[in-house]
């Protein structure tokens, strides 16, 4: 009896802590989301629902022209990462060659050096060989970023692939590249989807990679929210982060529904 | 190959590109591997490089092989104390707190089930991929002078005045746990997730307690994913920036910080390139010297 | 559609030091069915797959009809294989699955549809054409499987396990099916079972397999009635096995006396050496009668055991010398038996096979 009762009080503890954290977690967001909404902006008591920060935050040039960067960085890595990273995926899942083990783990470096290192290795390498400053130098520290997201994502689909249906596509007469377009590719196409949805988000969102090689001609969005905040922080700005946070969430929920968030994020280096 | 053969199709042996399977995959991995060396390897070599080139007029970088930047860093006590032993001090304080607080969710979402487990494992991850700058910017509407929290003490009758938090090491630590938080979760839902339920029923069965079952068989069986997630979160807890650049002060310089501003602000590289060696090896050393521990103390018994 | 033969030459497949396949020769006649029947791991897919050219062998060569494949890619040969799991694209409908391969070989749209029409109707498949594959039911994937193999217009059909995924009543429905529609297509069929029954209902011949190599090729009622070894006797179906002493008594009868003192009259075959030798018979070759009963070939035996199997009661029992039997009783037999009753057991003379 008693000791029903104890467990009952443990549990219940363990419930209010839990979700006294997930208000932890979620508190900063919802305020975010809360401020940008409101008419009266950072002031209480709220004074009623506005759009007009969203429309004061969206008519700025130097948020515009952040979008336009971020997306360009965002599809531009997802597509270079994936298009790299499926021939190595394919090779490490099919193959078996001496230093797949190696391999395995040289592909998932760019996540173990400290963002730190990696941001300056780039600035002053780049800068070196005459590359500094530009769209280029950005996407390529985007592409290092997220090429370990590619390759774990592609490797996953890619071994649970049911390898028959290239050879009943084989035995139906196609050839190699055929059965490859036909099939492979088509069957692959939410492990792509997803693959490219995490590169996208994860370059969209960085900051730690982008701020050393971001130029004044070329400046990602988060860069641009970051510079805005450190001088003034108001409604506007917080319409502008309600944006960032809301296409994020999209994207984790179709990213969740495609592939499941917790296999993709395993060892996901945070910030 | 005959005539015959090249038109039939035919073919007595085995085609060439069965023989050699390697020239296929090397030229499967070729191009990735290219671009990492190209732009991870060799800009992570040139670091280690420019570590040892000297400076003329403060910045000005001249190509050597000295240990100049090594020395001023080094031989600084400012530098020793204010950055090294704040960063150590800083990432195991933070990550010591994540892991205490990351726990007891991750047990939480583990327990549940069904759409449930869904919603609370999304939301519990879903920071991970929020980003950075956004976080932290609803944290400053929080932290700040007039924010949320202060009016909040302030309406309570904590304090009369409002307290500093942002712009300060309390922001700092409150950002690495709250970026942390998700991270150990998620090493730990996997964890949780392999434990099966009939070792737990067994305990049971054998008479152990809540408590008991916890203590001996939940914490045991999760250390493994629990050590993982210190040695990660460590290691980016020490190396941060980003977090103390944006909410931190002139008293929060993280060694990874230092990094930057010498590198970003002053234009310090070859002094920049020298910390970041030295911060590769200070964190080195700190996680060979934690795994030795955790090794020689617990983890021995689960075989691994 | 005309089957071609199929013939195999020493093919071996080794996987670093296990043979997988060793040194295994065979060949099917133009419209011929044969099974390949063996225990798991003796071959029977890595041997079919070779067939197909989804792996190379190390050694041997293979020939469909005239044409040498041994290394041919496999979208150059002319035959079509039905995967165990089926292997249906998820991205295309039924029809799509079934006109990929017309198609991929150049057909006219007319054509294509035709093909398509003709293997759903003769799989009783029409009407589901622009289903997914996962909105069919296990027996409806199976069926489109044959179909989209069948749609190919090959001369070879080539099988591994294509009913083993299904629930007991339809594998047996599935398999009559089948069979009639190799039959009335004439193709020439590679079937890879490690189910007897099917192997032995639905086969010209089958090849029983062990251990990487072919332990008996022959029509199904040789390999269960006069099966050449043990493996193949045990193999097949329930089995008892007698050691003792063979003597010719004239030309169609032999004489048989067991070690343990049990006599028995035998037909008397071609080749069959006097001597020491080992016989079999099988448990539905034994009757059982009521106590009393005497005479040639029929000796007392206790009941240890019964195992009521519906159609059959399998029986357990001990003769006078020590020596266990394995009964089959049939049903319609309407004498009960209980555990400890003491019979007689009868074996007709040409019920006793020589193993070697
Ligand atoms: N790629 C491979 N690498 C190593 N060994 C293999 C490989 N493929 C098959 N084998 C081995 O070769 C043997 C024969 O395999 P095979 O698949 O032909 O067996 P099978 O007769 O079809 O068995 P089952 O009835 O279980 O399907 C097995 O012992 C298997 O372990
Ligand atoms: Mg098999």
């Amino acid at each position: 009896m008693t000791n029903s009762i104890r467990q009952t009080f443990y549990r219940a503890s363990l419930n209010t802590l839990t979700y006294a954290l997930l208000f932890f977690l979620f508190f900063p967001i919802a305020v975010t989301i809360f401020v940008s909404f409101n008419s009266s902006g950072f002031l209480l008591p709220p004074q009623g629902f506005t759009l007009e920060w969203y429309e004061r935050a969206w008519s700025m040039t130097q948020f515009r022209r952040g979008v336009f960067v971020s997306l360009m960085l965002g599809i531009g890595s997802a597509l270079l990462a994936n298009a790299l990273a499926f021939p190595i995926s394919l090779a490490l899942v099919r193959h078996n060659f001496r230093g797949k083990a190696a391999l395995n783990v040289f592909v998932m470096s760019p996540l173990l050096v400290p963002t730190t290192i990696i941001g300056l290795a780039l600035y002053v390498f780049l800068m070196n060989i005459g590359l500094g400053g530009g769209f280029v130098t950005l996407l390529i520290g985007h592409v290092m970023m997220v090429i370990p997201f590619a390759v774990r994502i592609l490797t996953a689909s890619l071994s649970i692939f049911d390898r028959s249906l290239e050879e009943a596509a084989r035995n139906a007469g196609a050839s190699l590249i055929r059965s490859f377009f036909s099939i492979t590719l088509p069957v692959l196409k939410t492990g792509f989807i997803a693959s490219m949805m995490i590169c996208f988000i994860i370059s969209w969102n960085d900051f730690a990679i982008s701020i050393f090689l971001a130029s004044s001609k070329w400046t990602p969005l988060p860069i641009q929210i970051y510079s805005h905040i450190q001088f003034q922080y108001d409604a506007v700005s917080a319409a502008v982060v309600s944006s960032v946070i809301f296409l994020s969430i999209f994207a984790i929920v179709v990213i969740d529904r495609i592939a499941g968030l917790q296999k993709i994020l395993s060892q996901n280096a945070g910030n | 190959m005959s005539v015959d053969s090249l038109i039939e199709g035919r073919q007595a042996s085995p085609p060439h590109h069965l023989r050699r399977p390697g020239l296929l995959v090397s030229l499967m991995v070729a191009p990735g591997v290219l671009v990492l060396v190209l732009f991870m390897i060799l800009p992570l070599l040139w670091v280690v490089r420019v570590s040892f080139y000297e400076t003329a007029q403060g910045t000005t970088m001249v190509p050597a092989w000295v240990l100049d930047q090594y020395v001023r860093f080094l031989a600084d006590i400012w530098y020793l104390r204010n950055v090294v032993w704040l960063s150590v001090f800083v990432s195991i304080v933070s990550t010591a707190i994540t892991v205490l607080l990351a726990y007891p969710i991750a047990m939480y979402v583990a327990r549940a089930t069904g759409l449930r487990r869904q919603i609370l494992q999304t939301l519990v991850l879903a920071p991970l991929l929020i980003g950075l700058v956004s976080l932290v910017f609803g944290w400053i509407v929080i932290l700040r002078g007039g924010g949320l929290f202060n009016s909040l003490i302030i309406w309570l009758g904590f304090v009369d005045a409002p307290i500093r938090l942002l712009y300060a090491m309390p922001a700092v630590y409150i950002l690495l746990i709250y970026v942390g938080i998700p991270y150990v979760v998620m090493t730990l839902l996997d964890n949780f997730e392999r434990i099966e339920p009939t070792l737990l029923e067994a305990a049971a069965n054998a008479g152990a307690g809540g408590w008991r079952i916890f203590a001996s068989i939940i914490l045991p069986l999760t250390l493994p994913g629990l050590n993982a997630g210190v040695l990660v979160l460590f290691a980016l807890n020490f190396s941060a920036f980003a977090i103390p650049l944006m909410v931190g002060s002139a008293n929060t310089n993280l060694i990874g910080l230092v990094v930057y501003k010498q590198a970003m602000q002053l234009g310090n590289l070859p002094f920049a390139a020298a910390i970041s060696v030295i911060m590769v090896a200070i964190s080195a050393a700190i996680l060979v010297i934690y795994s030795r521990l955790m090794q020689r103390f617990f983890l021995w018994r689960l075989g691994v | 559609m005309t089957g071609k033969k199929i013939s195999l030459n020493g093919i071996s497949k080794r996987y670093g030091d296990f043979v997988a396949v060793s040194d295994m020769s065979l060949t099917v006649e133009p419209g011929e069915f044969v099974s390949f029947l063996g225990p798991s791991g003796c071959g029977k897919t890595t041997t079919l797959r070779m067939i197909a050219g989804f792996i190379m062998p190390d050694s041997g060569a293979l020939k469909i009809g005239d044409v040498e494949v041994t290394y041919l890619p496999p979208n150059k040969r002319d035959l079509s294989f039905v995967f165990q799991n089926y292997a249906l694209w998820p991205h295309m409908t039924v029809a799509e699955n079934i006109g990929f391969g017309p198609k991929l070989a150049g057909l006219s749209r007319a054509d294509i549809d035709k093909r398509i029409r003709d293997a759903l109707s003769l799989t009783a498949l029409s009407g589901l054409e622009s289903r997914f594959p996962r909105q069919l039911s296990g027996g409806q994937q199976q069926r489109v499987a044959v179909a989209r193999a069948l749609a190919l217009g090959r001369s070879v059909l080539l099988m591994d396990e294509p009913l083993s995924n299904l629930d007991r009543k339809l594998r047996v429905d599935m398999r009559k099916e089948l069979k009639e529609l190799q039959r009335r297509l004439n193709i020439t069929t590679v079937y890879v079972t490690h189910d007897q029954e099917e192997a032995l209902s639905m086969s010209d011949r089958v090849a029983v397999m062990d251990r990487g190599r072919i332990a008996s090729l022959a029509v199904p009622e040789e390999i269960y009635r006069n099966p050449p070894n043990e493996f193949v006797a045990s193999f097949v179906g329930g089995v008892n096995y007698f050691n003792g002493t063979l003597r010719h008594v004239d030309s169609s009868r032999s004489f048989f006396i067991a070690d343990d003192g049990l006599e028995f009259h035998i037909t008397r075959r071609e080749n069959t050496p006097e001597g020491t030798v080992r016989l079999m018979t099988r448990p539905e070759w034994i009757v059982l009668r009521s106590g009393e009963d005497k005479g040639l070939n029929t000796h007392p035996v206790t009941v240890d055991f019964i195992e009521y199997l519906g159609a059959s009661r399998k029986v357990s029992a001990t003769t006078e010398t020590g020596r266990k039997l394995l009964i089959q009783v049939h049903d319609v037999d309407p004498m009960s038996i209980e555990v400890g009753d003491r019979l007689t057991f009868h074996i007709a003379a040409q019920n006793m096979m020589l193993i070697k």
